[in-house]
């Protein structure tokens, strides 16, 4: 064995003085060891951008507002078939009489991947309104009540402002296009609905308690949006 | 069956577990920690890693699976002073099968101990294993068959973004169908002879992704080539010294690595963290003015290498003003802080920096600011240069929502350090600007676009100067502080020029005792501009009396541990204060004490360890500082000492518990008692309106409006004030992995008023944070946290707060991931604090939703 190693170093020794130099300096990073769609398809944490355009509209006599905000996704790629995401959406909601401030939401969506490039999800979660000073005419509760919190029994008169939250729900579609081993780029259509239970401050307190007189009402909404975002894994 | 190969042991020195390597624990009792200067003898003294003897090969587990691609197990091993292993320590994520068999061979490792100054010393290195995957058909061919090796492929190996040399790795080559296999060496280099032709050459090495590359080799060529190695993971925050640090104080929190910049809704803020401690309550939940113990936040002290910041958050609230990266450590003390630390009745927060090592350059930029950070050896002076900068833009955001307002920062810091760890000296200058631009006095009102000029600045800059020594088992630390503050706004401005000396020194008399003390002071000179008080406020009825100020003080302690179950640091510091107002004397002991009940077996940490070990704690003191303003402004933060000087008397008494998986648990109660108590921070009126028709009030008018003369009273009458409860905090602190904590805090803060204790205006009752950061494959990091804290205390019809408003909940998010290139690293993140909006009562009846997302790059080059 000791012979064959001496052998082995001596010709190695003579070819290293023979041969002809052929610097290749220039560093080189690694061939693509998985095809692309395989990466993608591989269990992993995964993280996605996206703005959003759609419609909230309001059932019931609830207002509804034009949707332009942005999505957060952040989740887990199962397997090639499954994802586990969380979704948060933060839009400016408004209309000229209708909704003029923020719709927010998350919500938790097992997404199905039909195929590399479509997925299907159902998301079921939080949802909200946060509205400042808005044009809609104030609605007065009876006189007997102006002194306590008082709950609309309906939204036909809508409240003048909203701060609530709720529950919301989800179902899209995502077609993605794979753009490389770090990011890919997706378009997704979203039918949403919420419901809200709003909360109007009056600005006035109960002074034996110092809680808050408020008005509350309940929404709901259904509505459509049309996401194109950035995703990175 | 597999085949194995020989394991790369490895050479990453992470912690050693001498008592005498003080920079474990720095500057408690005076050393300098930013100048790394605690090391206890005359010359560094070198390092000599244990070595292994005999073989560290470990066979591939007979019961282990087809093995088809590399697999890698690191693992952490402690080696004690004889050379044996004590411990082991998985850090790759779990490979069942072979992992136990990585950690039943490293157990097996006989070592030659490694040594510090030639004492034989604990030390934790790493070890990585690769199993690989069985060589196709053919076999792998000897050296001395085959077709004819004309050809030499010599190359290195380098890791991606850092150009590190990846060591011992394994080069497999296949030609023409055969298999050839080179080991790498410890630099990264290797060479193989190879037969003329198409090759496919991959990687393997431990850590690091697994590597492909074709070439081709002509006859009698020898190729040289350089292949960029992406490692499996890059850590931003590699924690150094975790071994076995002993325990000096009862109860400091110390927060390092990803603690200080991964916690969601900090804004990557170090010092924005305290605020999920346990003993901190919120003014409100985004100001950073925590209430520690039920104090007043201007009794919490926020100091930089143990000096007064006059301002530690641009625009009050906003990112602070210290590059991030400036802070290596955050040494955080709810009560009972030695008796170094004067001039503060609450909490201490002291940021830590550091020497830097190599050379760096920092780049960031997100919605709010941009900023950069470059490091730079300097063979000259044996040192290193640190410079670093941010601008903060809020105004262009500003812009959009409004022209009559604008708003923006900046911040500088300069650091050079020269000399050694032993003897060194220290130059550091920071500073930082505010500003913010309203509507000129006498601007048209009916022009459009009207001029702007500066309604409130807050300025600082300020020189740190140091020089420390060390003399056989005296470290010395010489100081010189000085510099500018300034608060303008209107019926305030003021400028202060303040310096500040001091002399710290301690004194190891062996490894039972050892002995700190210092002396230092301050002198301040205060001008009130021609501005101040035009507005004749209630504020300048106060500050009239303002101008020139002067401290001096001194202590002496003792760090004593008569057995190796007792650690007993008495201490006591005297200072005297004085203005034109009047001078105050203050006389401060101090006593702490830990007791060692017991040692837990526990598998990852040494036995007879302090980190092994279950402490009793407690601690006892008296503490004194001189009036402060209810916020921290530059210049503005000392009021006249006629006042009186505040004190506060402490106690504590608790244990810590480890736990398995580097988990420990600790709890203390304690009970201050505040005597008296000034200047504080107080919102809630005395009464509420009561009038016949005004059961219906507007929450606005709600409140009696107090006159100055009631606002002069409130703020400076002498209060007595208390404060108890009971702080539970689950923390794992970990060198690599999952960190985080789980914390409860249930307290009261009272002020004995009218006859009776009642409610502080922000006492909160129960306090609850959970943060967890969790490292992912990929460069990913995932953190967590939710905080709840209950309401705050309101005025009814019944009485000064005898009512509270709503709690809070808040979640925050934080997402991290780090693209590497070829020479740099690109860092991502997003921090979402209120990821659900959720309600927040800010005063009664007032109820705000926000949510603030923040989306940042990050180059280190």
């Amino acid at each position: 064995m000791a012979v064959l190693r001496a052998v082995a170093i001596t010709a190695l020794l003579a070819v290293s003085a023979h041969v002809a130099r052929a610097d290749d300096e220039a560093p080189k990073v690694s061939l693509a060891t998985e095809t692309l769609a395989q990466g993608w398809a591989r269990s992993g944490f995964r993280l996605g951008l996206g703005l959003l355009y759609g419609e909230l509209h309001g059932l019931r006599g609830a207002p509804s507002g034009r949707l332009l905000g942005a999505q957060l996704h952040v989740g887990l790629r199962l397997d090639a078939r499954w994802s586990l995401y969380a979704s948060f959406e933060y839009a400016s909601a408004s209309r000229a009489g209708g909704l003029s401030g923020l719709r927010f939401a998350g919500t938790l969506d097992p997404t199905w991947h039909v195929t590399p490039n479509l997925a299907l999800a159902a998301g079921l979660g939080f949802g909200g309104i946060v509205e400042g000073r808005t044009g809609r005419a104030d609605v007065s509760p009876l006189g007997s009540t102006l002194d306590t919190s008082y709950t609309f029994p309906g939204s036909t008169h809508p409240l003048p402002s909203c701060n609530g939250v709720g529950i919301a729900a989800l179902a899209r579609a995502t077609y993605a296009h794979v753009l490389g081993p770090r990011a890919s780029t997706m378009v997704e259509l979203e039918i949403i609905g919420q419901d809200t239970s709003c909360v109007q401050d009056t600005g006035h307190l109960e002074p034996d308690t110092a809680r808050p007189i408020v008005r509350r009402q309940a929404w709901s909404h259904a509505g459509a949006s049309l996401l194109w975002g950035v995703t990175w894994r | 069956m597999a085949l194995t190969r020989g394991a790369a042991l490895a050479a990453l020195l992470v912690g050693v577990t001498v008592p005498a390597l003080a920079w474990a624990q720095p500057a408690d009792a005076g050393s300098d920690a930013g100048s790394g200067s605690a090391t206890g003898s005359d010359a560094p003294p070198s390092f000599i890693p244990p070595q292994a003897v005999g073989s560290t090969d470990v066979a591939a587990p007979p019961d282990a699976p087809p093995i088809t691609a590399a697999v890698v197990v690191t693992v952490k091993i402690r080696v004690d002073k004889t050379g044996a292993v004590q411990t082991v320590t998985l850090v790759t994520p779990p490979q069942p099968v072979f992992d136990d068999a990585v950690v039943a061979a490293a157990h097996a490792f006989q070592f030659q101990p490694g040594t510090y100054g030639d004492k034989p010393v604990a030390v934790e290195i790493t070890f990585t294993h690769t199993f690989l995957p069985p060589p196709p058909p053919p076999p792998i061919v000897p050296a001395d068959a085959g077709v004819p090796r004309t050809s030499l492929l010599r190359g290195r190996l380098v890791e991606l973004g850092t150009r590190l040399a990846v060591a011992n790795a394994t080069v497999s080559v296949q030609v023409g169908g055969r298999t050839y296999v080179a080991e790498g060496d410890g630099k990264g280099e290797f060479r193989l002879a190879l037969p003329p032709g198409a090759a496919t050459v991959s990687v393997f090495a431990a850590a690091h992704l697994p590597f492909a590359q074709a070439e081709t080799l002509a006859a009698t060529q020898e190729l040289a080539v350089t292949y960029l190695v992406e490692r499996d993971r890059y850590d931003p925050y590699e924690i150094v010294v975790v071994g076995d640090q002993r325990r000096e104080e009862v109860s400091r929190i110390t927060l390092r690595g990803p603690e200080l910049q991964q916690v969601p809704g900090t804004f990557g803020d170090p010092f924005r963290v305290i605020g999920a401690l346990p003993g901190v309550a919120a003014v409100a939940s985004l100001l950073p003015f925590p209430v520690v113990r039920g104090s007043s936040p201007s009794s919490t002290g926020f100091l930089i290498d143990s000096i007064r910041v006059p301002l530690l958050f641009h625009l009050l609230s906003g990112p602070s003003v210290i590059h991030p990266d400036f802070i290596d450590e955050i040494q955080f003390y709810p009560g009972g802080a030695p008796a170094s630390y004067g001039g503060y009745t609450g909490g201490i927060v002291d940021g830590r920096t550091v020497r830097g090592d190599g050379k760096l350059v920092d780049v960031d930029a997100n919605l709010l600011q941009a900023g950069g950070l470059v490091r730079e050896p300097v063979a000259a002076i044996d040192g290193t240069v640190t410079a670093a900068a941010r601008y903060g833009y809020p105004k262009f955001l500003l812009s959009l929502a409004t022209n009559q307002a604008a708003l923006s920062y900046w911040d500088y810091q300069l650091r050079v350090d020269g000399g050694t760890k032993a003897n060194g000296w220290t130059v550091f200058a920071f500073g930082a600007n505010d500003e913010l631009d309203t509507v000129a006095a006498n601007a048209d009102p009916n022009d459009p676009n009207p001029p702007l000029s500066p309604a409130l600045i807050l300025r600082f800059h300020r020189l740190d100067l140091r020089y420390h020594q060390t003399v056989g088992r005296l470290e010395t630390v010489y100081r010189v502080d000085g510099g500018y503050d300034k608060t303008f706004s209107n019926g305030v401005d003021f400028s202060v020029w303040v310096i500040e000396p001091s002399i710290r020194a301690r004194f190891k008399l062996d490894d039972k005792l050892t002995f700190a003390a210092g002396v230092e002071g301050n002198a301040r000179d205060l001008e009130q501009g021609g501005g101040a008080n035009a507005g004749g406020g209630a504020l300048a009825a106060i500050t009239a009396d303002l101008s020139t100020s002067a401290m001096a003080g001194a202590f002496v302690e003792a760090l004593w541990r008569p057995t190796a179950d007792w650690l007993i640091r008495p201490g006591v510091r005297a200072d005297v204060n004085h203005d034109t107002t009047a001078t105050k004397e203050s006389v401060d002991p101090r006593l702490t004490v830990r007791y060692k009940l017991g040692h837990r077996d526990l598998p990852d940490v040494p036995p007879d360890s302090d980190d092994s070990a279950v402490w009793l704690k407690g601690s006892t003191g008296i503490y004194h500082q001189p009036p402060r303003f209810v916020l921290p402004l530059p210049g503005l933060d000392q009021m006249p000492l006629k006042y009186g000087l505040l004190r506060s008397f402490q106690t504590s008494l608790g244990a810590e518990v480890p736990l398995s998986k580097r988990f420990q648990l600790t709890t203390e109660a304690y009970y201050n008692y505040m005597d008296p108590t000034i200047f504080d921070l107080s919102i809630n009126a005395a009464t509420v309106g009561t009038a016949g028709n005004s059961t219906l009030i507007p929450t606005s008018v709600i409140m009696q409006q107090d006159d100055a003369q009631k606002f002069i009273d409130q703020l400076t009458k002498p209060q007595l004030g208390r404060s108890y409860g009971l702080e539970v905090m689950l923390r794992r602190q970990a060198k690599s992995g999952v960190f985080g904590w789980v914390s409860y805090t249930l307290s009261r803060a009272e002020r004995y008023r009218d006859g009776t204790w009642t409610p502080y205006d922000f006492d909160r009752v129960q306090l609850f944070n959970l943060v967890l950061g969790l490292p992912l494959a990929r460069n990913w990091d995932v953190g967590v946290r939710m905080q709840y804290q209950s309401g705050l205390p309101a005025t009814t019809t019944s009485g000064y707060n005898t009512a509270r408003a709503d709690g809070y909940v808040r979640f925050d998010v934080r997402f991290d991931k780090r693209a590497v290139w070829r020479k740099w690293l690109l860092d991502f993140y997003i921090d979402i604090t209120n990821v659900a909006l959720l309600p927040e009562e800010v005063s009664p009846g007032q109820a705000i939703r926000y949510v603030l997302p923040t989306l940042g790059l990050r180059g280190r080059f």
